[in-house]
């Protein structure tokens, strides 16, 4: 595989479960910003 | 501030008697820092142990303590000098322009990390400062210490499941609890936290370059799992410091092949296990790592069949005599050494198969199946599996296990320390899947992602095509883990930082159960002996408690309890006095969203109370989540 395309298919899959993190994540935190609540235990 | 005079006196004995221990044992280190990170958490155990004996023996008096940190400060008074004087030295020698010059400090990537590295930590110490409340901490953690220190003594708590487990961590902040108060022992978790943070950057230094060091040591504090626990009084990051410590030293034997160091890693193994019980699954994988190699080292004819059965021998010899203290006490107070494992067979105290059960299922809501087995990195990264009981709904560790790590596996250099690091990783996570859905009790596989991350993210950012932009999502992830810190800890702030009084402060966190508390304390005579109903928060009680959980003792069988008489008679005979109810309490199953359980807080228990409640007691405080009740 060349090296350009390996390199671009890297940077897609490291994208891909970054967005997948942090949109639950985000999901997750929202509501708990939303109400002020500084949030967690 | 009184708390920071005795952390730097218990820091300063512990590191000299550490280094003290590991001069003895002719162990040799590549820098000043590399043996303080290992010289600190012995030293602490070894003091830690002391108090452990002398309070099995009734002496655990402040006096006592005082006594033995003079005389180690005596006894060690060069190795402390020697310690001080590295110390201001390394000071007065550091070179701003010498530092900049080596880190390449610039405006760039590298020098953001630094910054962060340094920010991280401090802000960490700052909040250590806020009065302890975390559940598992007011539960156990500290509560158990408090009341040994009550009685002067390491008395046997029946209704405690956690107090007849190996805790020296908790023994730890116990020594912190009474020299001073709880931020002592808070303070003491953190300064494990900062030198388990030391040990991976000097381990990346050691076997990889100073980037990767920063990288890997920024990534790991930079968890939220690991800097919201390492600064209050847990026990995780601090396990995991042990094992961590164990699988460095095991590195370094592979490499040097001085057996000094494998006897430091079946130390710190047995330290680990001393730590937690899950401590034991790391030390059983780290020793399997430490048969593979002296396998490979016999095949290679490296060594003789004879050197390796001896070095594994004394691998098991060494933990065990680290853990065989716990074991002695767990044996002489419940009749079975690992109470309450294997109680089918040492048929130990206040425990049975119905209980075990029921803790085998909170610990393990997960079906064993080859679909939550493949799953598990996905809801490592996304938490998702929460709803499956595939894993717990915990604090995280960000995209790095699926977003980066099985990139290793493309980049072009490929490091012997790093695959044994992934083959530990699969094991530490295939073991865990069998034994519990809750993340935290697999932390110790967290330093190691970690150290891959950095590794491949290294090997990344060689790529032009992929550095610039895979420097911006690094310095996203460690921007929002910032906003989260910030975020989760904002109320403790003003208490940390002594603009909350520690009243005001524990009256919202914990809150009710704080004021109730104070209410018995105020109220209620010394002699009273309160029934923790639907809670199990004891630490701000200065009276005599036990635990009613159905789950978590069996101190009081209500399988024996058929009716509100049968459990009137049954607190009398304990000599129950009071009874605190915490009726906005519940222990919420992921699986079923409902309060109670059939393992715990059952609909027949819970009604019970309410007719025990109605004719047997006399309400004395009800602040509308908890009742303090009077037994007649």
């Amino acid at each position: 595989m060349r090296k350009k395309t390996k390199a671009v298919l890297m940077l897609l899959w490291i994208i891909f479960f970054y967005i997948a993190h942090y949109y639950f994540a985000i999901k997750k935190y929202l509501p708990m910003v939303r109400n002020y609540i500084p949030f967690f235990w | 501030m009184i708390e920071l005079a005795y952390l730097a006196l218990l820091l300063v004995i512990s590191i000299a008697l550490g280094r003290r221990i590991l001069k003895y044992i002719g162990i040799g280190f590549n820098s000043s820092l590399e043996g303080m990170v290992f010289s600190l958490p012995l030293g602490l155990s070894a003091i830690a142990y002391a108090m452990l004996f002398a309070g099995l023996l009734g002496y655990l008096y402040k006096s006592v303590l005082v006594i033995i940190l003079a005389l180690l400060y005596i006894a060690l008074w060069k190795d402390v000098g020697e310690l001080l004087r590295i110390i201001f030295s390394s000071i007065r020698n550091f070179s701003f322009n010498k530092f900049v010059r080596k880190h390449d400090i610039a405006l760039n990537f590298y020098s953001i990390v630094i910054i962060l590295l340094l920010l991280f930590p401090l802000m960490n110490f700052f909040l250590s400062f806020s009065p302890p409340w975390h559940f598992d901490v007011i539960a156990y953690h500290l509560a158990m210490g408090k009341i040994y220190i009550a009685a002067h003594k390491v008395v046997y708590i029946p209704y405690m499941l956690f107090s007849n487990f190996p805790s020296l961590i908790d023994t730890m902040y116990m020594v912190g609890l009474l020299l001073s108060n709880g931020i002592l022992a808070n303070l003491l978790g953190y300064s494990l936290g900062i030198a388990f943070l030391a040990s991976i950057y000097k381990f990346c230094q050691r076997f990889f370059n100073e980037r990767i060091a920063l990288l890997s040591s920024l990534i790991f504090y930079s968890f939220p799992l690991i800097f919201m626990l390492s600064r209050t009084s847990h026990i995780d990051v601090q396990l995991a410091f042990f094992v961590f410590l164990s699988v460095y030293a095991i590195c370094v034997y592979s490499k040097s092949k001085d057996s000094k160091w494998l006897f430091l890693s079946a130390i710190f193994s047995g330290l680990g296990i001393s730590s937690k019980v899950f401590g034991a699954v790391a030390a059983a994988v780290i020793f399997a790592l430490l048969v593979l190699i002296l396998i490979r080292d016999v095949s290679k004819k490296r060594m003789d069949y004879k050197s390796a059965f001896a070095k594994s021998a004394a691998f098991c010899i060494i933990a065990f005599v680290i853990v065989m203290p716990w074991l002695l006490k767990s044996y002489f107070f419940t009749g079975n050494p690992v109470w309450p494992e294997l109680n089918e067979i040492f048929h130990g105290k206040y425990w049975d198969e119905k209980h075990q059960q029921g803790i085998n299922v909170m610990h393990n809501l997960r079906k064993p199946s080859l679909c939550n087995y493949l799953r598990l990195p996905w809801d490592i990264v996304t938490q998702q599996g929460k709803r499956l009981g595939n894993i717990d709904e915990d604090l995280e560790i960000g995209p790095f296990v699926l977003a980066i790590l099985p990139l290793y596996f493309f980049v072009g250099k490929k490091d012997r320390v790093i695959n044994s690091f992934f083959m530990l990783l699969f094991v530490y996570l295939t073991v865990w899947f069998f034994l519990s859905h809750i993340f935290r009790y697999v932390i110790y596989a967290v330093p190691l992602i970690a150290i891959i991350s950095g590794y491949v993210i290294h090997e990344l950012l060689k790529i032009n095509l992929l550095s610039r932009a895979l420097k911006l999502l690094l310095l996203f992830t460690f921007g929002f883990n910032l906003l989260f810190f910030i975020g989760a800890n904002a109320k403790e702030f003003p208490a940390a930082l002594g603009l909350e009084s520690e009243d005001n402060f524990h009256s919202k966190y914990p809150g009710p159960i704080y004021d109730a508390s104070k209410f018995a304390n105020s109220n209620l005579p010394e002699s009273a002996k309160i029934l923790l109903f639907r809670d199990t928060r004891g630490y701000f009680i200065d009276r005599g408690y036990v635990w009613a959980d159905p789950l978590t003792q069996a101190y009081i069988d209500y399988s024996n309890i058929k009716s509100e008489d049968d459990y009137y008679k049954e607190l009398k005979r304990l000599g129950i006095t009071h009874i605190l109810v915490n009726n906005n309490f519940g222990w919420r199953n992921p699986l079923h969203d409902v309060i109670t359980s059939d393992y715990r807080y059952t609909p027949e228990i819970l009604e019970m109370k309410d007719r025990f409640l109605e004719k047997y007691t006399r309400n004395l405080y009800n602040n509308g989540d908890i009742l303090v009740n009077e037994l007649k």
